[in-house]
Order: C-alpha cells, then sequence, then structure tokens
C-alpha cells in the first residue's frame, strides 16, 4: 500500500462524470506522472484529493487514514500539498511573503499567539524568512524577494510555486502542470528541483504534465486518465509503447 | 473665539467615532477582504446597549463593557451562516440584517421606538461645564480609536495578518496552504463588530441620545466612503478619510451663510463624495494612504544588514 491510495472515486458535475470510479496507487517516496487528454479529469482529481470537492463516493486514503471530504486547510496540515495549473499569488504581499505563508508551525497565524507570543513567534518568523529567501536564492528569483509577484514573469512565477512547494515541507506534492507556458530548459529545471525534494527529503511527488519527453525521463510511474477512468498505468517505457495510449493521447 | 474651539471639540469627537467605525471597515474590508455593509448595526447594538444599561444608573464603563460583549456576540451570530455567501452575497446579508435590527428597534416601543432614548447618561456625569464635556470626551473617543489602533497593527503586523491578507485576495491559495479561512474571517468580523459598538456607546453618551435615524444604511457608506478615501489598509486612513469627509461636510455647511449656491450643501456634500469615491478608486484604489509592502534587509545578496 502506497502513500495515497484512492479506491472507487468518482465526482459528477451534474450530468457530466468528470472522475469514474477510479482507483489508483501511489508508491511512498515516489514520482509519479499523471497524464490524459484535456477534459480527462486529472484537475478535478487533484480537487478530491486536496479536498476543493467532495467525491460523490469513493475514498482518499493518505498514509492509512481516510482523508475523504475533508476541508483543504485540513488536508494540507495532514501533510499534502498541491499546486494549481496557473501560478497562485497574493499581489500585495512581497514574493517572500508569498512563500513565508507556506511555512508550518506558524504560532503567529492564530489570533491570541499574535498579540500575547510575539517573542515566540518573531524567533519562528526569522527562522522562516532566512529559509525562505534561501529557497528564493536556491531558483535564482530572490533579487525579487522585496517585490510585489506581479513584476514576476510567467516562468519566474512557476518558480515561485516551487519556492512555496519547497517551504511546505509536504509529505505528497500535487502539481498540476509545473511546468507549462515556460521554456524547455526552465521547465527540465522545474522538474528536476522537485526530483531534488524527493530524493533529499523523502517527498512523493504527483504531478499532471504534458510534457512528454520530459516526464517520462523523470518518473517510475505513469497513471493515464481518459474520460474520467483509468486508461492504463505502468512504467515509463510501458506506457510510450502502449496502444491505447498512444491513440487516445500520445497520438500516432 | 471660546465658542469657535469648543465647536471644532465637538467636531473632533465625532470625527475620532468615526475613524473608529472606518477602522473597523479597514480591518473587514481593507484589510480582509470582508464585504461588511451591515456596520451600522453594531454601531447600534452598541450605543442601545451601553444607553439602556446607562439609563438603570450602572456606570459608564460597564455599560461599554457589556455593549463590547453584546456586539461581538451579535458579530459572531451573524458571521456563522453569513460568511459561508460569498463578497456580493454577503454584503447583501448583513445589508438586510442592519436594516432589520433598525426596523425592528423602530417598531417595539420598548426598545425606544420611533422616539429612541433620551437623556442618554453622559460618561462624565460630574463634569457641569459644556466644554470640559467635549474635552473629557475628545480624550475618551481618542483612547478608544488608540487602543483599537494597538489592536489592529497588532493583528496586521503579526504572520496572522499574513493570513488575512492572503485571504483577502486569494481565498483559495489560503485554504490549500492550510489556513481555516472560515475561522479566520469570523474572528476579524467579531473584532470589527466589538470597534463599531464601542464608537456606538461612546457616540450615544455624547450626543445624549440614540434613535433610529441615528443609524440608517447610509451610516454604513458613510464609513466605507471615508475608508476607501482615506486608505482602506492602513490606521492612519481611516483618521484621514474621517476627517477629510467630516470636515468637508461641516465647512460646506458654514459656508451655506456666507456664499450662495444653488445646491443645498448638504447634497452638494453627496455629490462631492460620490465623485471623489469614483476618482479614488479608479486611480488609486487603495485611498490615500497605502499600505506598504514588507521589506526584509538584503545586503549583497544575504539576508540581514
Amino acid at each position: 500500500m502506497g502513500i495515497l491510495e484512492l479506491k472507487g472515486v468518482s465526482k459528477s458535475f451534474g450530468g457530466l462524470v468528470a472522475v469514474n470510479d477510479l482507483a489508483i496507487d501511489v508508491d511512498d517516496e515516489s514520482m509519479c506522472g499523471l497524464i490524459g487528454p484535456n477534459g480527462s479529469g486529472k484537475t478535478t482529481l487533484f480537487n478530491v484529493i486536496s479536498g476543493l470537492h467532495k467525491p460523490d463516493s469513493g475514498h482518499v486514503i493518505f498514509k492509512g487514514i481516510d482523508i475523504t471530504g475533508l476541508p483543504p486547510h485540513e488536508i494540507f496540515q495532514k501533510g499534502i500539498y498541491r499546486t494549481f495549473q496557473s501560478p497562485q499569488i497574493v499581489p500585495r504581499l512581497s514574493v517572500l511573503e508569498n512563500v513565508l505563508l507556506a511555512g508550518r508551525g506558524q504560532a503567529g497565524e492564530g489570533l491570541l499567539p499574535a498579540f500575547l507570543k510575539r517573542k515566540e513567534w518573531r524567533e519562528t518568523e526569522s527562522r522562516l524568512i532566512e529559509r525562505a529567501y534561501e529557497n528564493l536564492k536556491f531558483l535564482g528569483i530572490e533579487k525579487a524577494a522585496n517585490e510585489s509577484p506581479w513584476t514576476l514573469s510567467g516562468g519566474q512565477l512557476k518558480l515561485l510555486e516551487v519556492a512555496r512547494a519547497l517551504m511546505s515541507d509536504a509529505e505528497l506534492l500535487l502539481l498540476d502542470e509545473p511546468a507549462a507556458g515556460v521554456n524547455p530548459t526552465l521547465a527540465a529545471n522545474i522538474l528536476d528541483f522537485f526530483e531534488h525534494v524527493r530524493k533529499e527529503r523523502g517527498a512523493t511527488v504527483f504531478v499532471i504534465e504534458h510534457k512528454m519527453e520530459l516526464l517520462l525521463r523523470r518518473v517510475s510511474h505513469v497513471f493515464v486518465m481518459n474520460k474520467g477512468s483509468l486508461l492504463f498505468q505502468g512504467s515509463p517505457k510501458e506506457v510510450a509503447e502502449e496502444q491505447s495510449v498512444v491513440e487516445a493521447y500520445l497520438g500516432a | 473665539m471660546y465658542e469657535f474651539i469648543t465647536f471644532l471639540g465637538d467636531a473632533f469627537v465625532i470625527i475620532l467615532i468615526f475613524a473608529t467605525l472606518s477602522l473597523s471597515v479597514n480591518l473587514q474590508y481593507g484589510s480582509s477582504g470582508i464585504f461588511n455593509f451591515g456596520v451600522v448595526a453594531f454601531f447600534m447594538i452598541g450605543a442601545y446597549t451601553s444607553s439602556f444599561l446607562a439609563l438603570t444608573g450602572i456606570p459608564f464603563l460597564l455599560a461599554l463593557a457589556v455593549a463590547v460583549i453584546l456586539s461581538g456576540l451579535a458579530g459572531l451570530l451573524i458571521s456563522l451562516p453569513a460568511l459561508n455567501l460569498r463578497g456580493d452575497f454577503l454584503s447583501l446579508a448583513t445589508f438586510m440584517f442592519a436594516e432589520i435590527i433598525r426596523l425592528l428597534v423602530l417598531n417595539v416601543p420598548s426598545l425606544g421606538g420611533a422616539v429612541g432614548i433620551a437623556r442618554v447618561p453622559s460618561a462624565f456625569p460630574s463634569i457641569k461645564v459644556y466644554s470640559n464635556l467635549v474635552a473629557a470626551n475628545i480624550a475618551l473617543s481618542l483612547v478608544v480609536f488608540l487602543v483599537f489602533c494597538v489592536v489592529y497593527s497588532a493583528m496586521m503586523s503579526s504572520p496572522y495578518g499574513r493570513v488575512l491578507k492572503c485571504i483577502r485576495e486569494n481565498e483559495v491559495l489560503a485554504e490549500s496552504l492550510g489556513k481555516n479561512t472560515f475561522r479566520y474571517k469570523a474572528q476579524v468580523f467579531v473584532i470589527g463588530s466589538i470597534m463599531a459598538g464601542t464608537a456606538g456607546a461612546v457616540y450615544s453618551q455624547y450626543l445624549g441620545f440614540a434613535g433610529t435615524e441615528l443609524f440608517t444604511y447610509s451610516v454604513t457608506f458613510t464609513v466605507y466612503i471615508m475608508s476607501i478615501i482615506g486608505g482602506s489598509t492602513t490606521r492612519l486612513g481611516a483618521l484621514l478619510g474621517s476627517f477629510i469627509y467630516l470636515s468637508i461636510q461641516d465647512l460646506l455647511r458654514i459656508a451655506k451663510n456666507w456664499i450662495t449656491i444653488p445646491v443645498d450643501p448638504n447634497n452638494l456634500a453627496f455629490i462631492l463624495f460620490g465623485f471623489a469615491t469614483m476618482l479614488i478608486l479608479y486611480y488609486r484604489p487603495e485611498g490615500i494612504i497605502r499600505e506598504k509592502l514588507r521589506q526584509v534587509r538584503v545586503t549583497n545578496g544575504n539576508l540581514g544588514a
């Protein structure tokens, strides 16, 4: 049994069945890919796992605990962090503070500690600031630390998401097209950063990505979705050779 | 000269009371993105609670304490169902709540009805000279405003405030980053309601009166205009907005006696503020005094000085 297990998960919107009786198992400390044509239900599946949507039926099990239907903030606290297809920013916070938001164990985020335990959370805060800044440096966007994320380019915004994922200390990272819309070199770098996180911290990375040549070289296992169902799963080599996947997604 | 100074002092008390109201809007709307269009309801609950209690003869501070608790409780009760609504629906729900409270009081004679509550005891019963009373009220309303400024800055300068700003601009992100957004919004709603309730208690003891005509929805809009003009994210913006709005209103009333203008000065004030709000929202949506991005010190690419 892996770190994340889905059992018969279904989700419909009105008459549209976005996810249909899906069962998958993601191995601990692995990097897995999720591919499929547009509209095949990949993002909906991530929304169900991360708590933005409640599934109509089925179970989401994380580290052996049923987390089905929990609100997103509790799912984050259990150790899952998900990114969105379009970078999510808080424009009127500096880039550094955008990263700080993902820091765990911030006593100063509570109402009473904000008033009463200023000394305590100030220490945590300066430690987190250092870490956030190191992350920005590692990704090469530290010059923008004090600026609004509005000043960042599209590629840099994707890196901001990486910085936040690094900061989140999540055991499971759900990445929704982390390298979409950036040049091939940066796209490769972004995926390498997550590979680094996996190796260094033992995190599990579950990633939706359309850039096949980049994805298949890095993942150990690939799930293929089509029309809400699991079409196929296997090693990158098996997926590339599977006739049904080629027809539905990869093209002749 | 004596009258003039008393007049200015009187204006200043009202400016400070409305600055406190405006600060509550800055906390809710400006800093957390909560569209509470029922601010006046909590202003009114504070005013009526403390007025009724003061009439029974208990000291002002005790009446104020109960008013604080009750307005906070009212804020909590309305926030539980209302905060699940998104932006515009929340503003409608809170707006209707304020109207319901006002119409309820207006139609229940034992709550004061259309007559209101007359002869509300002052917070300073021993002061008989009017100018001294005004001075004492300046001190009272200033202390109230400053106390809430401290509360506001303690909230906004901590990681707590960072979460509020995230909720204001990107609630889904805040949830995905593990923040219980509902709890944050409810807390902010309650604290904002307490600010407004306290302002109401100070207001009614100063006027010596509480009546439904003082608490119509136009108060809410006035306070929003103050907040938007002055700067909806800062403490100073709340004070500046209140100062600008009320001074212009008073100046236009005085000007009426000296110059002839074709419109009633009160109506002229509404027209002016309508235009001012539009211009501010268009060209400087954060108001005159803007929020600054928090900066960390970086030297040669390293943190720290």
